[in-house]
């Protein structure tokens, strides 16, 4: 596949289970060697960069740390700054107000003092998304970000994510199985099928029946949101079925 | 939790580690005080003591280690097949009589034993790329744990009745360290691999979180592991060639200091090295005064540690929300 993000944009990656998107965002993550191909950042290839580098220039939020050590939010926050530090890992004055500024952004510094193992799944993810912004990076990878929340969250975390977006010009490339919310936040869509690029662009471009109904295998209504313009996939409680030879 | 400064918590720990080397002194069949250190007893006691400091901070601080390494809380420092490789290396020698190192024999081999049975375990979990996944580093070592275990027990039954007592002594550990240059060599090893990894705390803090995240942080996650894994397998190494199997306090140390100073490893590990000398020198006075008959520091270790951590555990239940 050949995909290109400009900086600045907010792309979203969506496609069934098992089409490959977690693993894109783990290659371009530079965590997966490709064994084919390259990934470019900033016009750098991500596999030749110092691990080092690499974290300060992009950050990760995956869908959920499992961890049993009871480091507080505070703590886990801070450890956004590590590529900044020094080798000595002392932090400075300056690294500590970067990460009480990322604690506020992320509406979890009133947990700063709880262990992470004692907060809820949802906190939890705001507190990793505290870590990231921590790390001031260029560019965001979301894996299924919407995963722990509710739906009051979901639209407080992407139109923060979206303000981020358009006023730090910070680049997002974000993995998501609700293809509305894609739809709505995202400048661009990039559809997964198979391990391969099956199509690109705005979503008004590639939310169409047919597209959805291949890459998805069932039979999927298109409709314009009326308050945004934007497409916007029905449900209706009829008899669905994924198939992987359709009757 | 508790939050102490540095410039508080280390003078504390520091001073109970003092107190505890007192305590040490004093107890036992001959009550000695510091006037009495430079007779014979008084020197032999003051080896166990230094003795017990360095195994105590050498097996915390590994233990601390391999916690954070393996991710699982029950990991400790004999869990990669160290203890059975340096038993069944142990016994041999003692069984067989075998001298060539003449009175360094026993410590060096029961070293390379421990060695030898980490860098199988390596081996064997190692995949294909070249990267040490942690699960299947546990279960080579529990693997090859079992099988050199029953090799030992292979051993320890095919002993002739005079060896057998030496074979025991040295499977449930003893501070009776007569060999100065091989202290100086085990301390020198200690302090410097704890150093080391007092440098690498804050690696081995985002390295807790998951191998995936930390990579993103920017640490390189293999490379890390690999030096902690040779640090903490240093630190053990040196602590049972010395001392034999002195089980729990690798264990017990650090996860006692983490339920009240908290994970982050900038602290947990030099606190871990104080308090875990303390621990296995208190613990040594006690296996020396508690009856007539000097009772294996092994015992004492797990007798005194494990209610002391239960009642850590409670208190840290109570206090959850």
């Amino acid at each position: 596949m050949d995909l290109g993000v400009a900086p600045g944009e907010f792309v979203g990656l969506i496609g069934p289970n098992g089409c490959g998107n977690t693993t894109l965002l783990r290659v371009i993550s530079g965590v997966i060697r490709p064994t084919v191909g390259e990934v470019l950042l900033e016009n750098q290839n991500v596999s030749r960069m110092s691990r080092r580098s690499l974290g300060r220039l992009l950050a990760v939020l995956l869908q959920d740390s499992a961890t049993d050590m009871a480091f507080t939010v505070g703590e886990v926050a801070a450890m956004g700054r590590w590529p900044h530090l020094s080798t000595f890992g002392v932090e400075t004055r300056r690294d500590r107000q970067i990460v009480r500024e990322a604690l506020d952004v992320a509406d979890i510094a009133h947990l700063a003092d709880k262990p992470i193992t004692a907060i809820s799944g949802g906190e939890r993810q705001r507190a990793f998304f505290a870590m990231c912004l921590a790390q001031q990076p260029r560019v965001l990878l979301l894996d299924e970000p919407l995963s722990h929340l509710d739906i009051g969250h979901q639209l407080s975390m992407l139109s923060l994510i979206r303000r981020l977006n358009r006023q730090l010009g910070l680049t997002v490339l974000a993995v998501f199985h609700d293809l509305n919310m894609a739809a709505e936040f995202c400048d661009r869509l990039a559809v997964l099928h198979e391990g391969r690029l099956a199509a690109v662009g705005d979503a008004a471009d590639v939310l169409k029946p047919q597209l959805l109904k291949q890459v998805y295998r069932t039979t999927l209504d298109v409709m314009v949101n009326p308050i945004t313009g934007r497409p916007q996939i029905v449900i209706s409680a009829r008899e669905t079925l994924v198939r992987h030879n359709p009757l | 939790m508790i939050k102490p400064k540095a410039s508080i918590l280390y003078p504390c720990l520091f001073a109970m580690l003092l107190m505890s080397a007192a305590i040490s002194l004093a107890l036992g069949p001959v009550a000695l005080s510091i006037d009495d250190l430079g007779s014979n007893i008084g020197q032999l006691r003051t080896a166990r003591i230094l003795t017990g400091m360095i195994i105590g901070a050498a097996l915390s601080v590994a233990g601390a280690i391999f916690q954070a390494l393996l991710r699982n809380p029950l990991a400790e420092p004999y869990v990669l097949g160290v203890s059975s490789g340096a038993g069944v290396a142990a016994a041999t020698a003692i069984i067989m009589n075998i001298a060539i190192f003449g009175a360094w024999t026993l410590p060096v081999m029961a070293f390379v034993g421990a060695i030898a049975a980490i860098l199988l375990v390596l081996a064997i979990a190692r995949s294909a790329g070249g990267a040490i996944p942690v699960q299947t580093l546990l279960l080579a070592g529990v693997v090859v744990g079992s099988v050199l275990g029953s090799g030992l027990m292979f051993l320890v039954n095919m002993s002739p009745n005079e060896k057998l007592p030496t074979v025991m002594w040295w499977l449930m550990g003893s501070l009776q360290l007569f060999n100065w240059s091989l202290l100086q060599v085990v301390a020198m090893v200690t302090l410097v691999s704890i150093g080391l990894s007092w440098f690498l705390g804050s690696s081995m803090n985002i390295l807790s979180m998951g191998e995936e995240p930390a990579a993103h942080l920017g640490l390189n996650v293999e490379r890390t592991k690999i030096i902690l894994l040779a640090l903490a397998s240093l630190m053990t190494g040196c602590a049972v060639a010395a001392c034999g199997l002195i089980g729990f306090v690798g264990l017990i140390v650090p996860h006692s200091v983490r339920s009240v100073l908290g994970p982050d490893h900038r602290r947990l590990i030099p606190s871990c090295a104080l308090c875990g000398a303390a621990f296995v020198v208190l613990a040594d006075s006690a296996a020396r005064s508690l009856f007539v008959q000097e009772i294996p520091i092994g015992a004492v270790t797990a007798f005194m540690g494990g209610p002391f951590f239960l009642l850590l555990l409670k208190r840290g239940r109570g206090a959850r929300p």
